[in-house]
């Protein structure tokens, strides 16, 4: 893609379906481009206020398409830093694509993903580390991604990266002193000193790695294998958890041969809810593959749902702390030596069938979830980007070698090459470093609209 | 009247090697200085080298010019530097011999066939049409020329401050060039004011030197040029003393009457050379200064007092040279002084030194803001070949900050400009890896040759070692040694089957000696190549892993250098560049996008546009 293009180009900026739909404009002409379409109540021509809503019709040719406002922005305090509007239509399909078309006809095009934040990025409004939060700012599902990406937005990772950068250049500004002025009587670091200094670093390099691990998960959802033995109600539970008919569901056992993957949240919680293959002795080749798969869920998982018919006495099948054990068909009855169970942690009665004891254990699930998720550290910021968390690892590693090559004995001047490496890689996230494939690489995954 | 190819006005560490240059390279050359006793004046350190200076050093020679050949041959002592610390930033750094240095050189110019020397003062430079053709002295005398060189040190309206005395001089004892520097700003070159200081002399025979520490020569003698041959001499020591709580007392007592703190000053001086009394104003925990005491020439006994330079009045600096140990019965001979002096802002110039404004107009040196004589003598080379390139139509010299520190030294100058009178560093160097003193011959030999500068015999050094290199690497791969055979008194750790004396070499532990122990018959193999090129083969080796490393990070820079940037690039065309960048860039009018990146305040925002409008150009 080239770099910069100030073309005009549109896109719908919300989602259709609702009751107004918003399309926005950028690029040279945009004004020139949008006002002969408009006219006001008094059918007199508009003549634009910079940041004014203004309640007009948009015409197709001579008659009426739609009542509107727009808004027009000059290109000083634009999002993009070009020229551009807004259409603040009806949410009628019908009209959107004909306000499209009449745009396509006077020389716009459709807007390629993550166009604008494109543009705003190369024009100088925004940083690197910002634009890519103005992404996930759109993608986020949930409150707690979204206040994330927020936070981002106003530049918290950039001001803490930087710092860790900066510390990282204090560093090698005081091994650099006692290589530049060798008749100098300045103090040399002790190679303790400078070890414990880059320990330092890196466990803040590499706490803020690990912030990622927790944000992938709460973004990409938790998962929840749900195992247990043929018929115990597995594809029952799953249906009830999705509140829809997802999974077949007969008194014929193994019906479910291979898994079931749906997502869903509560409470504000993603989980990822996997229905397995009924664990027994099979000899049928397509069902044995599908429980070689449970067995596999079963260790990957995050949270494992053993479900048991709670008729039959239970042996539970795992102590893991990250397994529940549920003991269902709660509407029929309860066998006896069961009852004990019950009062541990982690064990509930339920009846899939009938929705009874599903909110308890929702709400259990929950709270697992939000420990798996909640960053440990609020001070920390959160890394939600497969590029940055690259980044870091990266200067992690460099870190490494530089204390490894300290340690084997590699001379000063020679062992700084990986210390100045793991700069480039933090400076890379702040986009102090300048390298041309960053900007495509970021500008590919936008989505359209922003 | 006659007319020149080139003229260079001022005799100093640039002027002289910008002269012999582009005599050297065919020119007809005069050069001009304001007095011909003065030619390679130190008037401050009387040394030559250190970190980074040296590498400069170096790779003026490996150039083909003066200052390495003639220092060679007049030094007092010389050392390496940092030859505890990696291969990286060490460096030679000699005691010279003022007066025979200074003496050597004007014989060096005198005999040169295709140049003239001249004592006059400039006072006009004679430009048409934006383009200089010539120079008027003070007595009107008008001498054309197809370009102009300009290396005037500190003269540009230079004053000196003792005290509260101040005296217009470009040093002390020799009047400034007072009309110069108004006729060049006359045509839209900008100018700054720096300063600088130089710290009092001693006669050698006041200083007690019982009970002082003792800095020796290197035995065997390392030399600066590629071309110098082995060689002995009795070098002469220096000595190192300090400050005591003494001196502290005397320099507090009397700051008011320092110049640097009355704002009588108004030039911007070096954070890394300040003033004795800058030291103690600004590190007031640190108890003690380390001082040098260094002869001057083997025809005189001055000493110069390194770490003291000084602008207090002449008695405060007696007073404070009594408490220093060692010299409480010194004699001082001159005391220090500050000066202050015009420079031009180096932005105004390109990589080649010529200047954006005036054509055919070069600029080297202190005047254009730097300070050090190998800095200045670097420079010198630089303005002297891309003159010579420029009128036989030839582009300028391929220098860069990828291969060289003169390449860094220029391209910071152009790119940032200076505040501070700027003094090279080796960490200022990005790839000095493998930009090493050891190496500098290998670096530049080859492009100075083309250029028409270094000789044949230059060129026949460098493939001989070459040659030399690729046989020890080769040696060095193909012999395997088992594991078994390590003798106990090597310390490495042990291996099972066999590894080649190359990748044993690159355990840090290991060096080229301890593998003669484990394989004897490496030491014969060895014995046929000088101590130099074992020495450059092992750092090769040892840190060939680093080495590739940086390579590889600087082949990703590649791409960037490689999109070059029309001199008569219109920035206007680019409607979304921010005000500030475009600013910048119009003002340095990068020559690629490497070094726009470079450009403090130009945004990566803006880059992306750049690049976008040239690869639009390209196609």
């Amino acid at each position: 893609m080239a770099l910069r293009q100030d073309d005009l180009i549109y896109a719908l900026a919300t989602g259709t379906g609702g009751a107004v739909a918003i399309i926005r404009l950028s690029g040279s002409s945009c004004w020139d481009t949008l006002v002969p379409l408009l006219k006001t109540k008094k059918m007199r021509g508009l003549r634009p206020r910079p940041r004014y809503f203004h309640y007009v019709g948009i015409y197709d040719g001579d008659s009426l398409l739609d009542d509107v406002c727009c808004v027009f922005f000059p290109l000083e305090k634009s999002y993009t830093g070009e020229e551009m509007a807004e259409i603040h239509c009806h949410g009628s399909r019908a009209i959107i694509q004909r306000i499209c078309e009449i745009l396509t006809q006077r020389g716009a095009r459709p807007a390629k993903p993550g166009e604008f934040t494109r543009r705003a990025f190369i024009n100088g409004r925004m940083g690197l580390s910002q634009a890519e939060a103005v992404r996930e700012l759109i993608e986020s599902d949930t409150i707690e991604e979204a206040s994330v990406a927020i936070r981002k937005l106003q530049g918290e990772l950039k001001h803490r990266v930087e710092e860790l950068r900066q510390d990282l250049i204090d560093c090698a500004a005081s091994l650099e002193a006692t290589l530049d002025y060798p008749e100098e009587d300045i103090e040399h670091m002790d190679q303790g000193v400078l070890i414990q200094r880059i320990d330092s670093l890196s466990s803040k390099i590499s706490a803020m790695r690990h912030t990622y691990d927790r944000h992938k998960l709460a973004r990409e959802g938790i998962s929840v294998a749900i195992l247990g033995k043929p018929n115990a109600g597995k594809s029952s539970l799953l249906n009830s958890l999705l509140k829809e008919e997802r999974a077949i569901v007969t008194d014929i056992e193994g019906t479910t041969r291979d898994h079931i993957e749906e997502s869903f949240q509560y409470k504000g919680i993603k989980f990822r809810l996997i229905d397995t293959a009924g664990i027994r002795e099979s000899h049928d080749v397509v069902e044995k593959i599908g429980i070689e798969r449970s067995l596999r869920f079963e260790k990957e998982a995050d949270l494992v749902l053993y479900l048991y018919d709670g008729l039959i006495k239970v042996d539970l099948r795992s102590e893991s702390h990250n397994a529940f054990h549920l003991l269902n068909k709660s509407d029929l009855g309860v066998h006896e030596d069961n009852r004990i169970l019950l009062e541990k942690a982690g064990v509930f009665s339920i009846s899939a069938m009938r929705h009874s004891g599903l909110e308890k254990l929702l709400n259990a699930m929950q709270s697992f979830g939000r420990n798996l998720i909640t960053q440990t550290d609020s001070e920390v910021p959160v890394i939600t980007s497969e590029r940055h968390a690259h980044c870091l690892d990266s200067a992690y590693l460099c870190l490494n070698s530089f204390k490894d090559s300290l340690i084997r004995g590699i001379p000063m001047d020679i062992a700084l090459v990986e210390l100045y490496e793991a700069r480039d890689h933090l400076g890379q996230i702040t986009g102090m470093v300048f390298t041309a494939d960053i900007i495509d690489r970021i500008f590919e995954k936008f989505c359209i609209g922003k | 009247m006659k007319r020149y190819d080139v003229i260079v006005i001022g005799a100093g560490h640039a002027g002289l090697e910008a002269a012999l240059a582009t005599s050297r390279m065919g020119l007809s050359t005069l050069c001009i200085t304001l007095n011909l006793d003065n030619i390679a004046l130190m008037p401050c350190n009387p040394s030559i080298g250190g970190t980074a200076k040296g590498h400069l050093v170096r790779e003026i020679d490996a150039l083909g010019g003066q200052m390495g050949l003639t220092i060679d041959k007049t030094l007092l002592q010389i050392r390496t530097l940092n030859s505890k610390k990696g291969p990286a930033v060490q460096a030679l750094r000699a005691q010279a011999d003022k007066i025979l240095y200074q003496a050597m050189m004007k014989r060096t110019l005198e005999q040169e066939k295709n140049l003239s020397l001249l004592q006059a003062v400039v006072t006009d430079i004679l430009v048409k049409n934006d383009r200089v053709y010539g120079i008027r002295t003070i007595s009107s005398l008008e001498i054309h020329a197809q370009a102009v060189i300009v290396t005037t040190g500190t003269f540009l309206n230079g004053k000196c401050h003792i005290g509260h005395t101040q005296i217009a001089a470009g040093r002390i004892g020799e009047p400034p060039a007072t009309h110069l520097s108004a006729s060049i700003t006359g045509y839209g070159i900008q100018k700054g004011r720096l300063k600088t200081g130089t710290p009092p002399r001693i006669l050698d025979s006041s200083i007690d030197y019982k009970g002082l520490e003792i800095e020796a020569g290197e035995e065997p003698m390392p030399h600066f040029s590629y071309l110098t041959q082995k060689r002995s001499l009795e070098q002469i020591p220096c000595h190192i003393t300090h400050t005591t709580e003494n001196t502290r007392k005397v320099i507090e007592d009397h700051l008011h009457l320092s110049p640097l703190y009355s704002g009588q000053i108004e030039g911007l001086g070096p954070r890394y050379c300040p003033s004795i009394e800058d030291k103690f104003v600004k590190f007031p925990d640190k108890p003690s200064h380390l001082l040098y005491l260094e002869p001057e020439s083997r025809f005189n006994h001055e000493v110069y007092l390194q770490g003291f330079s000084s602008s207090l009045p002449h008695s405060v600096q007696i007073k404070m040279v009594h408490t220093l140990p060692g010299l409480e019965k010194a004699k001082m001979l001159r005391p220090g002084y500050a000066v202050e002096y015009d420079f031009f802002n180096p932005i105004q110039l390109f990589m080649s030194l010529e200047s954006k404004i005036i054509e055919n107009l070069y600029f080297a040196g202190q005047v254009n803001g730097t300070s050090g004589y190998e800095e200045a003598a670097a420079q010198g080379i630089i303005a002297g070949i891309n003159a010579a390139n420029k009128i036989h139509q030839k582009p300028p010299i391929g220098v860069s900050r990828e291969n060289s520190y003169i390449g860094v030294l220029i391209n910071d100058l152009v790119t940032k400009g200076t505040k501070e009178p700027y003094r090279m560093f080796t960490s200022l160097v990005e790839h000095r890896t493998f930009i090493r003193h050891d190496n500098a011959d290998m670096r530049l030999t080859k492009i100075a040759y083309e250029a028409g500068l270094a000789n044949e015999t230059r060129l026949k050094n460098l493939k001989a070692k070459r040659d030399g290199l690729d046989q020890i690497q080769s040696y060095l791969k193909d012999t395997q040694i088992p594991g078994e055979n390590i003798p106990h008194s090597v310390k490495t750790s042990p291996y099972s089957g066999k590894k080649s004396l190359y990748d044993l070499l690159r355990r840090p532990e290991l060096n080229l000696e301890t593998l003669q122990i484990m394989e004897p018959k490496l030491r014969n193999f060895l014995a046929c190549f000088c101590e130099e090129i074992r020495k450059e083969a092992e750092i090769e080796v040892k840190y060939s892993g680093y080495i590739q490393k940086q390579k590889d990070i600087l082949k990703e820079r590649e791409g960037l250098t490689e999109l070059r940037i029309p001199t008569d690039m219109n920035y206007d065309l680019i409607v979304a560049l921010s005000k500030e960048s475009r600013q910048k860039l119009k003002e340095v009018l990068p020559q690629d996008v490497a070094q726009a990146s470079l450009i403090a305040g130009v945004r990566q925002s803006d880059l992306a546009l750049l690049i976008n409008h040239l690869k639009r150009q390209q196609i």
